[in-house]
């Protein structure tokens, strides 16, 4: 693909102001989405996924939280950062809009879901209630709510789960946005709830050619839908490529290790799993060197002195870790290398037994 | 009731009253054992009663009808000494590790609490040496003895509630949705945590989650249930590689992979819809509404769960013949 980018972030920081410190829950991220493509942002709770998703939506609120200087998020070639309240207005929602983890959360209990679509439409373009009314009810049909017109006058609360994430998807496509921010979009549902939720998301992506950022900490939602992978820890993307790339080929240590830690389903039961050892790391005063040196089974002295350097692979594969400096031992490469094919190495074998049993 | 059943449930039946005249069925007519050493998997999507179940199992909840059999024992009959060491017996760990512990306890007496009350220590001494060796155990140091619960993350909560079901030295657990709280990379340890102690103390669990390859990762046998009722009970292995009921297929093809390759390949059995409403249920089988193999006689009649192969049992018309 040789489109240009649809959204761009480049270094974004961002902190937040605590009594504890200032927490340096971002630190540096840079990515790209094209349209039509699924980028997936993986990482466990606290790397900071979920803010960087607020930053692009300008939901990142002054006095506590606060984008540093420097940090550019364009879209189209314009800077989100420095546009003003009514463009920022414009842009989240209408061209960008974002489906949250808890719908009951997210949804306003007081208000009917027609409302809060209208509401949105209304907001976004020149069109009246009653016409408004009309395409709520044709976007409730297009995520799959059955009896549209009834539903459209009931309350969040008479929804099930699965309906009100269905909800939340209808009111972020009202605008047909071209970016759609999915944060943890199936984490609190159940599994033949997320396979629905899913498929919604990936068949409106193909009608609408949107762009998707979809934030998570499930490889399998990601194996089923991303185009491009990112790796997030800390703060700071270690690891990026395309899916089969970070499946099949992963360079960085904490990819490989989450990568290892989910158990799946042709292994031996009660065979152990890999783990990571030890916690992240407090982001009030980050680690010098590598965040994950602690954690890393390949630590080396100049992972805790220095921060590594980005990486460079085939096809847009970037990671940031020491281990591929030219310096680095043969040994310790070698010991990555082994590792990595206990790992990996039962996903090309053990395909073709897999493909049997779907049929 | 063969020699090996440590746990054995009959027809167990345990019904809410929701307003006037309905009744909510969480539990309806459940039967299954579980070995001594064995781990059963229950699993199912939420509110089909999977809690419910294992509360009733374990004496939190009367039963409506039914018996649930202890080495032997009905759980729900038991009184003063007996009943005593039933609770010493079996232990629960909770799903929500924020909910389940005292805050206004320390960790010293949450974990000593069941120690005192069972007379297992004779002195103080010999309690706080069992408190810090139970803490080493689930990977904490003996210094966290005396801090309180919010000074912990997730992870290391969920250590403090294994060590408190531990303390007792339990031969049964049931273990709530453990893991379903936790980060990935937490996930594994504590997965792997109750790996080790059931190989090294001879446990039993039931492990009730809705994690289907954490499930089957951990369990010998696998129980999936479906609106109140289990529709299928096989091994872990069976059950994954040929699953019977459409609805047991349907969750097993849902289960997201970690693998690009599979993902792309795979033919999804999509289930419409959602879990209906256990509150008077329509009769026949429970599954027929989001069924797509469903034929008249699912409508009227309600399959019984039977022995399809050699352990294997299957709820449906589809294999009762």
């Amino acid at each position: 693909m040789s489109q240009e980018p649809l959204l761009k972030v480049e270094d974004l920081k961002v902190s937040f102001h605590t009594y504890a410190g200032e927490v340096q829950a971002v630190r540096g991220v840079s990515f790209e989405v094209k349209a039509g493509e699924v980028l997936a942002v993986i990482g466990e709770s606290g790397c900071g996924k979920s803010v960087t998703s607020r930053a692009i939506m300008s939901l990142v609120n002054a006095p506590q939280g606060e984008i540093k200087k420097g940090s550019k998020i364009l879209y189209e070639g314009k800077n989100i950062l420095e546009m003003n309240k009514k463009e920022q207005r414009a842009f989240r929602g209408g061209e960008c809009s974002m489906i949250f983890q808890d719908a009951l959360v997210s949804l306003n209990p007081t208000m009917k879901i027609g409302k809060q679509i209208i509401e949105n439409i209304i907001q976004h373009r020149q069109i009246s209630i009653k016409e408004a009314r009309q395409e709520a009810i044709k976007l409730l049909e297009a995520v799959g709510i059955p009896n549209p017109d009834k539903r459209i006058d009931q309350y969040p609360f008479e929804f099930s789960g699965g309906m009100r994430q269905r909800a939340m998807i209808a009111i972020a496509i009202a605008c047909d946005p071209k970016i759609l921010i999915a944060d943890e979009p199936t984490t609190a549902l159940d599994v033949t709830i997320q396979a629905q939720i899913m498929e919604l998301i990936k068949s409106l992506k193909e009608k609408l050619n949107t762009a998707v950022i979809l934030i998570t900490h499930d490889f399998g939602v990601v194996a089923g839908s991303a185009n491009k992978v990112a790796v997030m820890y800390a703060g700071q993307i270690v690891e990026s490529g395309t899916r089969e790339e970070i499946f099949y080929n992963p360079q960085h240590p904490y990819t490989l290790a989450l990568l290892g830690s989910v158990p799946k389903l042709e292994w031996k039961n009660k065979q152990l799993l890999q783990t990571i050892k030890g916690t992240p790391p407090d982001l009030i005063s980050p680690p010098k060197g590598c965040a994950f040196a602690k954690r890393c089974n390949y630590c080396m002295n100049v992972c805790l002195e220095e921060m590594p350097e980005n990486t460079d692979f085939e096809e847009d594969h970037h990671t940031r870790c020491w281990l591929h400096h030219k310096e680095v031992p043969a040994s310790i490469k070698k010991m990555f290398h082994d590792d990595r094919r206990i790992i990996t190495v039962s996903e090309n074998g053990d395909a073709a037994a897999e493909g049997e049993e779907n049929e | 009731m063969s020699s090996h059943d440590i746990l054995e449930v009959k027809h167990l039946k345990r019904y809410f009253n929701v307003g006037k005249h309905d009744v909510l069925k969480a539990v309806d007519d459940v039967s299954f054992s579980i070995k001594e050493g064995e781990t059963l998997g229950l699993v199912g999507e939420s509110g089909c009663g999977k809690t419910t179940c294992g509360r009733t199992v374990v004496g939190m909840y009367r039963a409506t009808e039914g018996e649930v059999y202890y080495k032997g024992q009905n759980v729900h009959k038991l009184k003063g000494k007996e009943k005593k060491a039933f609770n010493k017996e079996v232990q629960i760990i909770f799903q929500d590790p924020y909910a389940s512990l005292d805050p206004r306890m320390t960790v010293a007496e949450i974990i000593g609490e069941g120690i005192e009350i069972h007379d297992l220590a004779k002195t103080k001494q010999e309690k706080d040496e069992k408190i810090a060796h139970l803490l080493e155990l689930v990977g904490l140091n003996k210094e966290h003895a005396n801090r309180f619960i919010h000074e912990f993350s997730g992870g290391q909560r969920q250590r403090i509630g294994i060590a408190r079901a531990l303390a007792v030295e339990p031969k049964f657990i049931m273990c709530d949705e453990p893991i379903s709280a936790l980060d990935v990379s937490i996930q594994a340890q504590i997965a792997n945590m109750l790996i080790k102690f059931q190989q090294e103390m001879k446990l039993t669990y039931l492990f009730i989650a809705h994690d289907l390859a954490m499930v089957k990762h951990i369990s010998d046998r696998i129980a999936v249930m479906y609106l109140g009722s289990i529709v299928e009970l096989a091994e872990s292995e069976t059950l994954y590689r040929h699953p019977f009921h459409p609805y047991t297929e349907a969750l097993m093809s849902a289960i997201p992979i970690a693998d690009p390759k599979i993902e792309d390949s795979r033919q999804r059995i999509m289930l419409e819809g959602d879990v209906p409403s256990p509150i008077n249920t329509p009769p026949g089988c429970k599954f027929q509404g989001r069924c797509r193999k469903a034929t008249d006689q699912c409508r009227c009649e309600e399959p019984k769960l039977t022995e399809v192969e050699q352990g294997h049992f299957v709820a449906c018309h589809l294999y009762n013949k």
